[in-house]
């Protein structure tokens, strides 16, 4: 039995810049407060922004190839895209309309035909990118916001829980490992979660410049890091190594809807990464890798 | 800890407490709903940034007033933009409150903000200078024209000259106001835009049916056949096209038969492209396969359909049984076979197998469509749409879902606070003896009538109505209308100049949708809703506490509302009561005063739609404040099937049963709310009313059925065999005065029936957005007719018709049958250079719309006009800088002009399709150019008239017309009566007695 479809829209509004309905939805969803205009803007435009393209492209940015996928989900559905198809807001209206049309149909197989959909919907745009999200939301610190990572994701297990089993993850079989450390796109890639499987916000770039002492220059995420690592390579490399270690670590803690094809993904990136920052610190070292980064799994 | 699944509980319940307090839950602007709206609530200051100010971040507040669109008939709900601190609209978006439209729109809704702003728009009262025609005018208060045009109808109905006021209506946008007032006034002067548009599919539902529209259910539909693009692409494009869509999302079939590619045949999965004329002989064929394979609902078709009177009336020597008229019914279509449509229609065998054997897969969940289209092309085009509700009759998908309803159970028109009685006079210049059953006024032929000295006219009205350039033979309406004998007075009421305001008398400026009230209902889905148009400056006004009492208060320069205008007319042409006139203008609450706008509706809303007041209550409202709140209200959904319904027994008390199973009752019918016009069967020997039917048996229960005379669906129309077209009283098939046999070596056929989807006729005027989109009407034309002629795309060739010809620029395309052409109707409007409409200019340009029509020069010799292009559009310098950006220069051609009349014999409905002839542009020929000879106009007129069969001949019982049709104004029931023999009378009714084709 699936959950009911206003659960996905109220969810899905929470990511909305905030409105005077924000308030009551929250209270339903039993959250603690709601975010202001300042909180919302902390939590979903400077740090995670709510687009499955992000987290789910080769370039780990707005659009691509992975927008355009979702763009075709919602053409094959013979619904015309929206403006940004691919908005977590979006995908939970969709999904939610989902339901509902399964529900009222009073056909089988046309009703078996929005179920199909619908699972196919969770478990290939959804899915795919939403725990390992919500993982890194409940990280930023904001219990607000911590809150609605955790009941969105416990809500899209639960749906993957009564749909049965589905491996949407073969889109993501072809995103690209890592550059070699050498190359210029390395950098990069380690902000491309798809890749490498870090949700590297700008929170952590400062806490990593806090903790290493380094001084975060002002500007996009790469030029912050680059600056980072060109400030101090051991340092940088060294706090990177251990964000790998933590995602591993909570990529395990997190509730992942089974089968488990899109935690495995997220985990053997990480721990690729992690392989990847360890080497370039033992050549930056001259020695061998730390024992204390290596105790994920 | 709450459960995942208590909490999704919890927010379903938070969202049905909030919506039951008439609030939004969901925040608006907001993507999870897919689209989602201003929530109703915010609705008196809805704040969005000033998208003008970028990169500053200014706040506009608006206060959103609902209003209903005015640019095609569906009715669909707007939102008005109204800026707070302005008081000025500032722009149009969907009123999600609305039950047909849904808060969508097609691209004319939004521009009526174009409508409202149009530089060239009529903004004051106009009286002609000089003679009619020759385009000076000066300004005039509306007092002066009231006066006038008052005393002069007053004058009439005193003489008793009362055929002599005439109203002229093209896009009503209203349901019943303005009948009311001429029937108030006691004249029957009603004369629609109808025999040029739809009449000829009415004709065929309304002799199934009784009722002359059709309702399909296309989201619920498993196969969508529609004949036409028409209402589809253009005229009911919103409403439909939506629920087409949903259809097809859930797996429907869209079949579109259309010798053209429309833009609903692009979107089909079936696109058969017919000769033009032939669609009937397709239908039947499917049909004759429905019955073959034996498809057809056996028990629906013995119940419903009127096959015991068939049998009666043609078979009186064969057993009386539905097995009988089944066995015949195969032997009546067995002709009808998939290798004769094809030789008919020139579309395979196969491929018309294919689709008859989907049609009869779908059950009961066909809908169908027909409008304008091949029913408006073709002579016995009525027959399209008898011969395809055929359809629907053999599979019972007759109100079902998924299939198609008759239009009167989904629309609701409420009764009005006064409801004058019928009039007592019948006027023979729209109802002529020679169309005993025609649907609709025989508008198009009123200067041929006139000419004819069939009578005169002392005022007459068009309203949001362009009959020259609208009609074909349009030089023939130039020819009466600057005839001050024949026309006394024209007074035109229009928001924008036109070709038909050039030759009038009084140019009196009206609102366009967003400034005028009217309440309006459209069949779109299975229930009923009433829409409500207001002036939204006004309803602005109120919402913050200034009262408005007359809404040239609020609208632009001196623009009124037509209501007000009706009212204020009738008081001046009464202004003592004794003409029995203004007591329908008067006040309830206060008698001996006028009645208001807000006291009509207010009682309207009030007395007359169900559940309104008390929905309104629980907001705390009003039901008129309810009304211009929220602009819409639904008053049934799931109507279901109201000829099934039982007939209650208080109403059978001394019932009787007549034959073939219908009942008559001595119960008078109680006050209805809902007075949607349906036909009304005669009652019986005795008086009694016809109440229902009993389908079941003899002793069964009454059911309500159908408004036909039988109480059925009319598969056998006896009012069609009595009077005088028994050949024709079944589906069947007409060939069309343009079937290939009537052609000429060398003649095609041209289309010129179809809209641009962005197009609005005549009141578009000035919607640069839509003139953007759409302005010009090249000549379709198949490669294979243009490459014998040597003609590419682009090139001027030149059409030749009965009476004239035009130039036009050939667009080579294989959306296109071969051996047809076709031109849009939407385009190719025109000023007369030196005419001075409107505005001070250049001396080059002429006034009127100034980004739509091209300045012409008109010139006669003898009986034979010329037309030619002086210039097209360009940029100009106005209030609105958009017009200096204007880069088209052609604006299309008239091709209507060049059509003489061809009206049907039967449903009286203008057959649009010509024959022609297409050839390379002469070397003198300009773009634009067209000659008219209307003699030959005239000509054409007498040898159609020559086909019709007059009641004077045929009327079985004395009178002019079945009185159980429908009849927009019906006069009262004396008015039928033939009158006495004329003596020696001239033309006019002579051609009623020579020898019929």
């Amino acid at each position: 039995m699936s959950l009911a479809p206003d659960l996905f829209r109220a969810l899905g509004a929470l990511c909305e810049p905030p409105d005077r309905a924000h308030p009551r939805l929250a209270a339903a969803l039993g959250l603690p407060g709601a975010a202001d205009a300042e909180s919302h803007t902390e939590a979903f435009v400077l740090q995670l922004v709510p687009y499955a393209s992000v987290y789910l492209g080769p370039e780990g940015m707005l659009g691509g190839a992975a927008r355009d996928r979702i763009a075709g989900f919602w053409r094959a559905l013979r619904l015309t895209p929206p403006a940004e198809p691919d908005h977590l807001a979006a995908l939970l209206g969709l999904y939610a309309s989902l339901v509902e049309r399964e529900r009222d149909e009073s056909e089988p197989a046309r009703s078996r035909m929005w179920r199909h959909a619908r699972r196919t919907l969770l478990a290939e745009h959804l899915i795919t990118w939403v725990p390992a999200y919500a993982s890194a939301m409940v990280s930023l610190g904001s219990t607000y916001h911590a809150g609605w990572a955790k009941l969105l994701n416990e809500a899209l297990a639960s749906e993957a829980g009564d749909l049965g089993a589905l491996d949407g993850t073969a889109h993501l079989r072809d995103i690209p490992a890592l550059p070699s450390p050498e190359t210029d796109g390395f950098v990069r890639a380690l902000l491309a979660p798809a890749r490498s499987g870090l949700i590297i916000t700008r929170d952590d770039l400062a806490r990593c410049a806090r903790m290493t002492g380094l001084g975060l220059r002002v500007g996009e995420r790469a030029f912050a890091l680059r600056s980072l690592i060109d400030q101090d390579p051991v340092a940088a490399y060294d706090w990177l190594a251990g964000a790998a270690a933590t995602s591993r670590r909570e990529y395990h803690a997190t509730t992942w809807p089974v089968p488990a094809a899109a935690a495995r993904h997220w985990l053997s990136r990480a721990r690729a990464t992690h392989a990847a920052l360890t080497t370039v610190l033992t050549r930056l070292r001259g020695t061998a890798p730390e024992v204390a980064h290596a105790t994920g799994s | 800890m709450r459960t995942v699944d208590e909490i999704a509980a919890r927010v379903s319940a938070a969202r049905a407490e909030t919506a039951a307090r008439g609030e939004t839950f969901y925040p608006g602007a907001s993507r999870v709903h897919l689209a989602a709206f201003p929530p109703k609530e915010r609705w008196d200051d809805w704040v969005e940034l000033d998208s003008r100010a970028w990169p500053r971040r200014t706040e506009r507040h608006y206060m959103l007033v609902p209003t209903t669109c005015f640019n095609c008939e569906s009715a669909c709900g707007l939102l008005a933009y109204v800026d707070r601190d302005t008081a000025q609209v500032r722009k149009f978006e969907g009123n999600p409150e609305h039950p047909g439209s849904r808060g969508r729109n097609c691209a004319k809704g939004p521009a009526t903000i174009n409508q409202v702003t149009d530089p060239d728009r009529i903004l004051q009262p106009l009286k002609r200078v000089g003679a009619r025609g020759a385009g000076r005018w000066e300004p005039v208060s509306w007092d002066a024209a009231l006066d006038d045009i008052a005393g002069r109808i007053r004058t009439a109905i005193v003489e008793d000259r009362r055929n002599e006021i005439m109203y002229h209506v093209g896009r009503p946008g209203e349901d019943g106001f303005t009948e009311r007032v001429l029937a108030s006034w006691g004249v029957d002067g009603h004369n629609s835009h109808t025999n040029v548009c739809s009449s000829g599919a009415r004709a065929g539902y309304h002799f199934w049916t009784g009722i002359d529209r059709p309702s399909p259910d296309h989201a619920n539909a498993d196969v969508i056949l529609l004949i036409s693009s028409h209402l589809e692409t253009g005229h009911y494009f919103n409403p439909h096209a939506q629920r087409i869509m949903e259809g097809k999302q859930a797996g429907a079939k869209l079949i579109v038969v259309d010798p053209r590619m429309s833009n609903t045949a692009s979107h089909a999965d079936h696109w058969l492209s017919p000769h033009p004329g032939s669609e009937p002989a397709i239908l039947l064929a499917i049909a004759a396969y429905v019955l073959r394979t034996g498809r057809h609902d056996r028990e629906f078709m013995r119940r419903w359909w009127n096959w015991a009177e068939y049998l009666a009336a043609e078979h009186p020597d064969r057993p009386g049984t539905f097995e009988e008229f089944e066995a015949m019914l195969g032997e009546l279509y067995a002709a009808y076979t998939f290798e004769f449509a094809a030789q008919e229609s020139g579309v395979s065998a196969e491929t018309i197998a294919r689709i008859a054997e989907l049609v009869a897969g779908a059950g009961t969940r066909l809908s169908t469509h027909t409008w304008r289209s091949a029913s408006a092309g073709n002579l016995g085009g009525w027959q399209v749409a008898r011969t395809l509700f055929l359809l629907n009759a053999l599979l019972g998908a007759v109100a079902t879902e998924g299939g198609t309803y008759p239009n009167a159970w989904h629309k609701f028109v409420p009764r009005p606070i006064h409801t004058p009685g019928h009039p007592t006079t019948w006027n023979e210049l729209t109802w002529p003896l020679e169309y005993p059953l025609a649907l609709n006024e025989l508008s198009f032929l009123l200067p041929h009538f006139l000419k004819e000295g069939r009578g005169r006219l002392e005022v007459y009205f068009t309203r949001v109505y362009n009959p020259v350039w609208t009609n074909p033979d349009g030089l023939s309406w130039v020819e009466v209308l600057t005839d001050p004998g024949l026309v006394g007075l024209h007074v035109a009421l229009t928001p924008t100049w036109n070709e038909t305001a050039y030759f009038a008398d009084y140019v009196l400026p009206m609102g366009v949708g967003a400034e005028r009230h009217d309440v309006h209902s459209y069949e779109q889905y299975d229930g009923q809703w009433i829409g409500f148009r207001q002036p939204v400056l006004r309803a602005a006004r109120e919402r913050l506490g200034a009262p408005v009492t007359d809404t040239r208060q609020v609208n632009p320069g001196e623009v009124w509302e037509e209501n007000e205008f009706w009212t204020e007319l009738s008081w001046r042409i009464d202004p003592d009561g004794s003409l029995g006139i203004r007591c329908h203008h008067e006040s309830l609450a206060r008698p001996g005063e006028k009645l208001t706008i807000d006291e009509y509706y207010a009682h309207m809303f009030e007395h007359s739609v169900p559940g309104l007041p008390e929905t309104a209550a629980a907001e705390g409202l009003t039901p008129l404040a309810y009304m211009r709140r929220y602009g819409a209200y639904e008053i049934r959904s799931g109507v279901g099937r109201p000829h099934e319904e039982e007939v209650p027994s208080d109403e059978l008390a001394g019932a009787v049963d007549g034959s073939f199973g219908r009942v008559y009752t001595p119960v008078a019918p109680g006050a209805v709310q809902n007075i949607v016009p349906v036909a009304t069967p005669e009652p019986d020997v005795a008086g009694r009313r016809p109440v229902g039917v009993r389908v079941d048996d003899a002793g069964g229960v009454v059911r309500r059925g159908f408004p036909t005379p039988s109480g059925r669906l009319e598969f056998y129309s006896a009012t069609l065999a009595a009077w005088g077209w028994p050949e024709h009283a079944l589906p069947g098939y007409i060939r069309s005065h343009v079937h290939p046999d009537s052609l000429a070596p060398g003649q095609m056929v041209l289309i010129s029936t179809f809209r641009l989807p962005t197009q609005i006729h005549t009141r578009g005027g000035n919607a640069k957005w839509l003139n953007e989109l759409a302005h010009t009407n090249p000549l379709w034309i198949h490669p294979r007719d243009a490459a014998p002629l040597g003609v590419a795309a682009g090139d001027l060739v030149r059409v030749e018709t009965e009476i004239g010809y035009f130039v036009v620029k050939a667009w080579v395309t294989e959306g296109i049958r071969p051996g047809v052409v076709a031109c849009s109707h939407h385009m190719g409007r025109w000023k007369l250079a030196g005419d001075r409409a409107g505005h001070g200019h250049d001396g080059h340009d002429a006034g009127g719309p100034r980004q739509v029509a091209a300045t012409v020069d008109l010139a006669k010799a003898g009986e034979r006009w010329s037309m030619s292009r002086r210039s097209g559009v360009r940029p100009y310098e106005s209030a609105d800088p958009d017009t200096r950006r204007i880069w088209w220069g052609d604006v299309g051609v008239h091709q209507n002009l060049t059509f003489p009349v061809h009206p049907d014999p039967i449903s009286g409905q203008h057959c649009w399709h010509q024959a022609v002839r297409v050839r390379p542009a002469d070397p003198g020929d300009a773009y634009g150019d067209i000659g008219v000879d209307t003699e030959k106009a005239h000509a054409a007129y007498q040898r159609w008239l020559e086909m019709t069969r007059d009641a004077a001949r045929h009327a079985p019982d004395g009178t002019r017309r079945p009185y159980w049709l429908m009849r927009p104004l019906k006069p009262s029931r004396d008015t039928y009566r033939l009158p006495a023999p004329r003596s020696a009378q001239p033309s006019s009714t002579e051609p009623a007695d020579v020898p019929r084709a």
